[in-house]
């Protein structure tokens, strides 16, 4: 059925697309194309060739097609790859592909429909996550738009509602609510390498169902808005074969599975932009809870659960036309069955020139302590090491 | 009597910069069915988040690339040029919406707004022309 919700605004924009171009009518192309340096320091991040030499499989590009074929629809598709290390290595997917209906105003307010495979709309950033036109630093403050999840936070396959209230003297609020699925790959991603981290051959991956809804109140103070974000994961399944030398106490051979029966994730975020100056503070309060089921001589069960608690804060600075300065503070505790109490925090100095309006360059360092973000199998020594850092540089080009 | 001239300069100053502001106009095209627009309307049509019209047709914004009427409109807007387009692209790379249509001069944006149904610009009061009316915001 979700496949079925992506394939429908897919075809319509490749229909349209021929149709209209002969009309020559409202039919837009865009894109982005960036290419980076990544380079960490005392551990490795993403590949274990970032360490000390680092790497240039640090990139990504996106195409998308808009269409109106008719009064208040718009239809669209985005292709996007990316290279992050070991990660994703450019293979192209659909980022989103939707239809999206706006009906008239009803009095005070504007209410639109969507359906397809929809971005993500979760806390101040969640939606722009992979485009670096919309920020300075190279990474969103990873306490809470933690890059290792960053393969189940961008899309769903569903269908959504939206809206704008304006509430006078109030200000406005926009809102919007979706729900949907998603497919994910078991042979990558991050579910893929703690399996494999564990010694296990992961075979399936199911994830049932993502909703998701949020608040913003864009108050009557210019710039100044506030965001609550919740979404929830319902009915993860994955199974895989237990390997010889695997870290659990199972019998190579079985099978293990993680049943998650629920992700609870909430965001609150504040955001203060005016002329050059834009602040921003988030914090992250996310819960899983879920089973472990192996086979260690007889089948046995037992219960797992992961709390994040995590927040930034944020300020940009644009001082000249062309050149913007960010600093971060982030901070992130992890409690769950494996790793108890393991917190890191860290600061980010970043810096963006732009020598003209689809062209950009920037670079950031950020000095963090502390492992959560580690993968001990990526870390060419074998050992993770609690100061750390890494040094980002990238130019993107949009059209 | 220096301190005077320079008083007097950044009364003059200002007053010319009011004066500019209040010779502004936002304008759509001449068969638009709109004679006034709120403050918030303004804000939700040149920010993307309106994107269609009340009788269904399409919103096209028509924005200068430069000069005094585009810095006047952002100003209004609350953004500097680098946030305007930003948030313009944030809207174009998540499907929401396409850019707006950028122009070099006055004349241009106005002829643009014309022949196009659903059009709005920000331009100087004095480029008005036929094909083109002028809203009121308030």
């Amino acid at each position: 059925m979700v496949r079925r919700l992506v394939l429908i605004p897919c075809l319509a924009a490749a229909a349209l697309a021929q149709a209209q171009a002969a009309d020559n009518m409202d039919l837009q192309f865009h894109g982005f194309a960036s290419q980076g340096y990544f380079l960490t320091r005392n551990n490795a991040l993403f590949t274990s060739e970032s360490q000390d030499k680092g790497t240039f499989e640090f990139n990504e590009a996106a195409l998308n097609v808009m269409a109106t074929p008719v009064d208040r629809l718009r239809v669209g598709i985005q292709i996007f790859a990316q290279d992050q290390g070991d990660t994703s290595n450019n293979k192209p997917q659909i980022d989103w592909a939707y239809g999206d209906y706006s009906f008239p105003t009803w009095g005070a307010l504007d209410v639109g429909v969507t359906a397809g495979r929809l971005k993500m709309n979760h806390g101040l950033y969640n939606d722009f996550r992979d485009l670096d036109v919309t920020r300075t630093s190279v990474f969103l403050p990873m306490a809470v738009y933690n890059p290792r999840l960053r393969d189940y936070m961008l899309s769903v396959n569903g269908a959504g509602v939206h809206g704008t209230l304006a509430a006078g003297e109030l200000g406005s609020f926009d809102f919007m609510a979706y729900i949907g699925g998603q497919s994910p790959d078991p042979h990558e991603g991050t579910i893929h390498d703690i399996f494999t981290d564990l010694g296990v051959d992961l075979s399936t991956l199911h994830i049932e169902a993502v909703d998701g809804a949020n608040l913003t109140w864009n108050t009557p103070v210019d710039g100044l808005r506030f965001k609550y974000s919740l979404f929830n994961v319902r009915g993860v399944d994955a199974e895989g074969t237990v390997s010889t030398g695997s870290a659990l106490p199972f019998i190579p051979g079985t099978t293990a599975a993680v049943v998650i029966n629920a992700v609870w994730d909430n965001i609150v975020s504040v955001e203060y932009q005016r002329e050059n100056l834009t602040l921003a503070a988030e914090a992250e309060y996310w819960y899983l809870k879920g089973e472990v089921r192996g086979n260690a001589g007889i089948p046995f069960a037992f219960p797992t659960y992961q709390v994040i608690r995590a927040c930034y804060l944020s300020a940009a600075w644009r001082f000249s036309p062309r050149w913007e300065a960010q600093g971060i503070w982030q901070w992130n505790e992890t409690d769950a069955v494996t790793q108890p109490q393991e917190k890191f925090y860290g600061f980010t100095a970043a810096l963006r020139f732009d020598p003209i309006e689809h062209w950009l360059i920037k670079a950031e360092y950020t000095w963090l302590h502390g492992t959560n973000l580690l993968r001990l199998a990526e870390q060419p020594d074998g050992v993770l090491d609690p100061v750390w850092g890494y040094l980002a540089i990238k130019t993107t080009f949009d059209f | 009597m220096h301190r005077l001239s320079a008083l007097l300069a950044v009364v003059l100053a200002c007053t010319v910069r009011c004066a500019l502001h209040a010779d502004d106009a936002v304008v759509v095209n001449g068969h638009a069915a709109i004679a006034e627009l709120s403050d918030d309307d303004l804000r939700a049509l040149f920010l993307g988040k309106k994107t269609a019209w009340d009788d269904g047709t399409k919103v096209v914004v028509v924005v200068l690339r430069s000069g005094p009427s585009h810095d006047a409109l952002l100003r209004r807007l609350g953004r500097n040029p680098q946030q305007f387009i930003t948030g313009w692209k944030k809207l174009v790379f998540t499907g929401k919406s396409g850019m707006p249509e950028q122009v070099a001069s006055e004349d241009e944006l106005v002829e643009l707004v014309a022949r196009t149904p659903g059009a709005i610009g920000y331009i100087d009061a004095g480029k008005v022309k036929d094909g083109v009316k002028a809203v009121t915001v308030h």
